[in-house]
């Protein structure tokens, strides 16, 4: 719609709120108290055709501004470095694009700002490869789910993931929806040429997943759905970029830019200021906030949440794959519906659901949240059972108010490229992004210098050994060769010394209990981590030779421990 | 390492050394299995006083009280295999396979009769249903304890305890003794869920508020934890609107309640009573599955390490038997009152002149009477002056004269506090 006609809509929302057009983009300005009108305002403005993208600068009143959190500490690790390539953000764009890259002989940094890498969309969301059926070919989106759909048998045996196609099931509860449903989704599998959904009666249904609800009349069947664990596949793709030459800095927060002559010159962190060609802003919730410190910023991530809960293994009957009901959306909310999930490790997952929030990492929980997604799963699966829940978590999705990913080149600064708004299906999503913008860096680049291939370069990354996986023979093997891989130290999930030791030696090294929970999933269990939360502390000061009080859960601050006893520490520390 | 041993123990702590001692008196070969690398289980960190008053008549440590079970160990010749944990267990014929992990390898261990002394595992925040952020500082009250009696590191200065169970009274009196200020014990309960003594000793005797009725709702912080919420439930046990406090505090531990861990009864389908997520047993302590046999916190929570030998040594002792009778079971059901009876069935076919029971009541009783009926006769009836939720009564129990068409009923009445 029109400016004039955007802004008589504007008005009756809220009288502050105002709408110009500036290069290219709507920028909304004004100041309001109720956020839902913020993000009401920020949808009605989107009009792909006449502009690039919506700038909501309307103020939320008495909310303090959300910015890149500061820095807990300055150093000097960085000053003067001039690397090929850096790109913000370790999420699985930015490690994936790393990765990419690697195949040059290029000088490549990953900045980060937190602990460890994949530790915010990359590892709050349900790892499903999505099958991009909701999507059209029109949207960024729908092409690059279908290529990353279809790179991630490739991409996941390159960097020994774990994944599984095991498809995945809508379900409807009324036959006559039968007719119209699967016309539709022919239709949408034809057009975003995706493998042919196949209609299941509820017969073979119930054939196929005994758990689900007796009402449901039927569902259907899209083949190419996957599972991965987005974390681990985050992490894989760091370790193969690291083992062909990337570099990562963690705790590393970006805090501005200097630009001249449409030319970003340096970046400067907490740990110095770099002198880049090429810089990809791959900051997830903070891309918005990083374009606009380059100032060239066209668009606005505003924060979707959503809450995941996990149960039991005990529970992995209820589904083989995933179910999800589109229709029994009681809160009506962004989102493709969220499913019972299993997991590639086995755990059913219940959610996502969707709430908008001003907050970019607000990753609490509420009951109200979990209370509507057991209702609403148990719906789907009648014998969820909340007893059985033993975690649950939230993350916050990267939309953009065009719901779309943004992937190109900036085009005002000459070496500056956006891969912006990777909300879901970031995940299926990632390599196929990652192709697009090694192109794209590339091109920058030869206008700079002659570029070579890595010579070494290796595709192949080595996993941790999972002896869970193994023969009787291998595993025997496995212990003889080094012995701590026979010692369980989480119980819960079988995970022994040995993996745990691999993840703390491992390219991008686990530093926290989170970043060796996150590679090998001691204290994923039922337990929580109560009985080998301690015991990996314990490796964790003796590989990097501090006291114990020093071992962070998760970011800078989060120690465990405060201070000795009265009586000293101990120091015999048996497993 | 035996070609195939009389009895398996799995796990090493209180349970698992007494089972060991009562299958190894009876003549039997046997091997305890034991996930970390020393004996003890729990004990090890229990550096409190109050372990066996009733079994051995003096008050001990748990590492003293450990060291005194494993003793007793002595005079037998038994094979104990540490930092080995058992992945898989299949049932043959006549005997059980057991596939184990340890340093020296992935080993096959054959035996003809399984222990299962697995012990408990706490519930965490999470399973309490605890919101709000994900901070460090958040700790069952058992993981606290391992940290500062066998790490020798306080994990929190300045913390509030939910839940009134014993772990978590004996942490608050830990904590203070460390120079830890603990806030207060919120118990969402209407009643304490720790034993009477501990109440005294641990929470009275050093000025720590306990709160009945409360809850905790919600974390805050995002590195560290920096604040918790409080609030008042109401009889469902639901939090109150407007009652809601924030309390500064840079540790919460959870002394929430203790689950029997049983996945290894699971992979050869032990039945479990809902009651007490452990095994049904018969007064032998055997389980559903013949040759397995249940003992310690693994077969119920117990709240008295004696009481877990006692049983633990009965347990072995019946495991060693070289013939078994074919099993005729009768239930013994659970009448109003009572909240887990254990054994949950008598095989008519053993011994059963001496039962050793043990129970628990659904809430708080005064001037309550325990009746057991056998085909609506009495046949056994005991006074108690006050019955509580968080103690288990033992009871030595001598049936007569069973048929397999016994009804045997346990019932509980008194005045309600």
């Amino acid at each position: 719609m029109n400016l004039h006609r955007l802004q008589t809509k504007l008005n009756q929302l809220h009288p502050s709120f105002l709408a110009k057009e500036v290069d290219d983009a709507v920028v909304l300005t004004g100041n309001c108290d109720d956020y839902s009108l913020i993000v009401q305002a920020g949808k009605l403005a989107v009009d792909k055709k006449r502009y690039r993208g919506v700038v909501n600068n309307i103020h939320l009143s008495d909310h303090p501004l959300t910015s890149v959190p500061a820095p807990t500490f300055y150093d000097q690790t960085l000053e003067g470095l001039c690397p090929d390539v850096i790109i913000i953000g370790g999420g699985i764009i930015g490690c994936s694009i790393a990765r990419e890259l690697s195949k040059w002989d290029l000088n490549v940094y990953v900045l980060d700002k937190s602990s460890d890498v994949g530790m915010h969309g990359s590892s709050r969301n349900d790892g499903m490869i999505h099958p991009g059926i909701d999507l059209t070919p029109k949207l960024k989106k729908g092409i690059y789910n279908r290529l990353g759909n279809e790179l991630y048998s490739k991409v996941s045996s390159e960097l020994q993931v774990p994944f599984e196609r095991r498809g995945s099931y809508l379900v409807f509860n009324k036959s006559w929806m039968r007719i119209g449903m699967m016309l539709y989704l022919r239709y949408k599998s034809s057009i975003n040429k995706i493998p042919m959904v196949r209609y299941v009666s509820q017969r073979e249904l119930l054939k196929k997943e005994p758990e689900v609800g007796k009402q449901f009349k039927g569902a259907a069947y899209f083949p190419s759905t996957g599972y991965v664990s987005p974390y681990l596949m985050t992490i894989a793709y760091a370790e193969n970029a690291i083992q062909n030459g990337v570099t990562f800095s963690l705790n590393t927060t970006v805090l501005g830019f200097s630009v001249s002559n449409h030319h970003m010159e340096s970046v400067q962190t907490n740990r110095g200021t770099l002198f880049p060609k090429v810089v990809i802003n791959a900051a997830g919730v903070f891309a918005d906030v990083i374009a606009e410190m380059a100032n060239d910023r066209f668009y606005t991530i505003h924060p979707r949440k959503g809450t995941i809960a996990i149960l039991d293994k005990k529970s992995a009957g209820l589904t083989e794959t995933s179910i999800g009901d589109p229709f029994h959306d009681p809160q009506r909310q962004n989102t493709k519906g969220g499913g019972v999930v299993r997991t590639v490790d086995n755990n059913i997952l219940i959610g996502p659901d969707a709430v908008e929030t001003p907050l970019r990492e607000d990753y609490t929980t509420d009951q109200q949240q979990l209370d509507q997604l057991i209702s609403k799963f148990t719906w789907v699966t009648p014998n969820l059972n909340r007893g059985s829940i033993i975690t649950y978590f939230s993350g916050i999705r990267a939309a953009t108010y065009e719901e779309d990913f943004i992937v190109e080149p900036s085009k005002r600064i000459e070496n500056f490229i956006h891969v912006a708004g990777i909300q879901s299906p970031g995940i299926t999503a990632a390599p196929a992004i990652a192709l697009d913008v090694e192109q794209m860096a590339l091109q920058i680049l030869g206008s700079y210098q002659v570029i070579n291939k890595n010579s070494s370069y290796n595709p192949y990354r080595k996993s941790i050994p999972d002896p869970r996986k193994m023969t009787s023979i291998e595993r025997e093997q496995l212990i003889k060769n080094d012995p701590e891989f026979g010692v369980i130290l989480c119980r819960c999930e079988q995970i022994t010394k040995g993996e745990i030791r691999a993840a703390i030696r491992s390219p991008l090294p686990a530093t926290t209990l989170d970043a060796v929970k996150r590679r090998v999933r001691a204290g994923m269990g039922r337990c929580q981590g109560s009985f080998c939360g301690p015991l990996v502390l314990a490796m964790l000061a003796e590989e990097q030779h501090v006291p114990l009080n020093r071992i962070e859960k998760s970011g800078k601050g989060s120690t465990i421990l405060c201070a000795p006893t009265k009586g000293g520490e101990s120091h015999e520390i048996h497993l | 390492m035996k070609s195939i041993y009389d009895v398996t123990v799995i796990g090493g702590g209180p349970a698992g050394l007494a089972a060991a001692k009562g299958a190894s008196s009876k003549g039997a070969s046997v091997l305890i299995i034991e996930r970390e690398s020393l004996l003890g289980g729990i004990l090890k960190q229990c550096i409190h006083d109050g372990f066996g008053l009733h079994r051995y008549h003096a008050p001990m440590t748990g590492p003293e009280y450990a060291e005194k079970e494993y003793q007793q160990l002595a005079p037998f010749s038994l094979d104990i295999s540490t930092q080995t944990y058992v992945i898989n267990i299949n049932s043959m014929n006549d005997s059980f396979e057991l596939l184990t992990t340890s340093r020296f390898g992935y080993r096959t261990i054959h035996t003809r009769n399984i222990i299962l002394a697995t012990g408990c595992r706490e519930r965490t925040a999470k399973q309490v249903f605890i919101h709000g952020s994900r901070p460090a500082g958040i700790f069952t009250a058992g993981t606290a304890q391992y940290y500062i009696n066998r790490m020798g590191y306080l994990p929190t200065k300045r913390c509030v305890i939910l839940g009134s169970g014993d772990v978590g009274l004996i942490m608050a009196r830990r904590l203070t003794l460390e120079g830890a200020t603990v806030l207060g014990v919120f118990e969402a309960k209407n009643e304490p869920s720790g034993l009477t003594r501990n109440l005294h000793q641990c929470l009275e005797d050093f000025d720590i508020p306990l709160s009945l009725s409360t809850t905790v709702t919600r974390v805050f912080g995002e590195e560290r934890l920096n604040a918790v919420e409080i609030a008042k439930v109401d009889s469902s046990m639901n939090p109150i609107r407007g009652t809601e406090k924030i309390i500064a505090c840079d540790g919460l531990i959870l002394s929430v309640g203790l689950i029997p861990e049983n996945e290894q009864a699971e992979l050869i389908n032990v039945q479990l009573d809902p009651s007490t997520h452990g095994p049904m047993i018969t007064q032998d302590f055997m389980t559903s599955v013949p040759g397995v046999y249940s003992a310690g916190n693994a077969l119920q929570v117990h709240d008295l390490v004696d009481y877990v030998s006692e049983g633990a040594e009965c347990a072995g002792i019946a495991a060693a038997q070289t013939s078994r009778p074919i099993p005729m079971l009768i239930p013994i059901q659970k009448g109003s009152g009572l909240s887990t009876l254990v054994p949950q069935h008598l095989n008519i076919n053993l011994p059963y002149q001496n039962v050793i029971s043990y129970f628990r009541v659904t809430r708080t009783y005064q001037n309550a009477t325990l009746t057991i009926y056998v085909d609506d006769r009495p046949i056994l009836s005991k006074r108690y002056v006050r019955v509580r939720p968080p103690e288990m009564e033992r009871l030595v129990v001598q049936y007569s004269a069973l048929s397999e068409a016994s009804i045997i009923r346990w019932t509980l009445e008194g005045e309600i506090v």
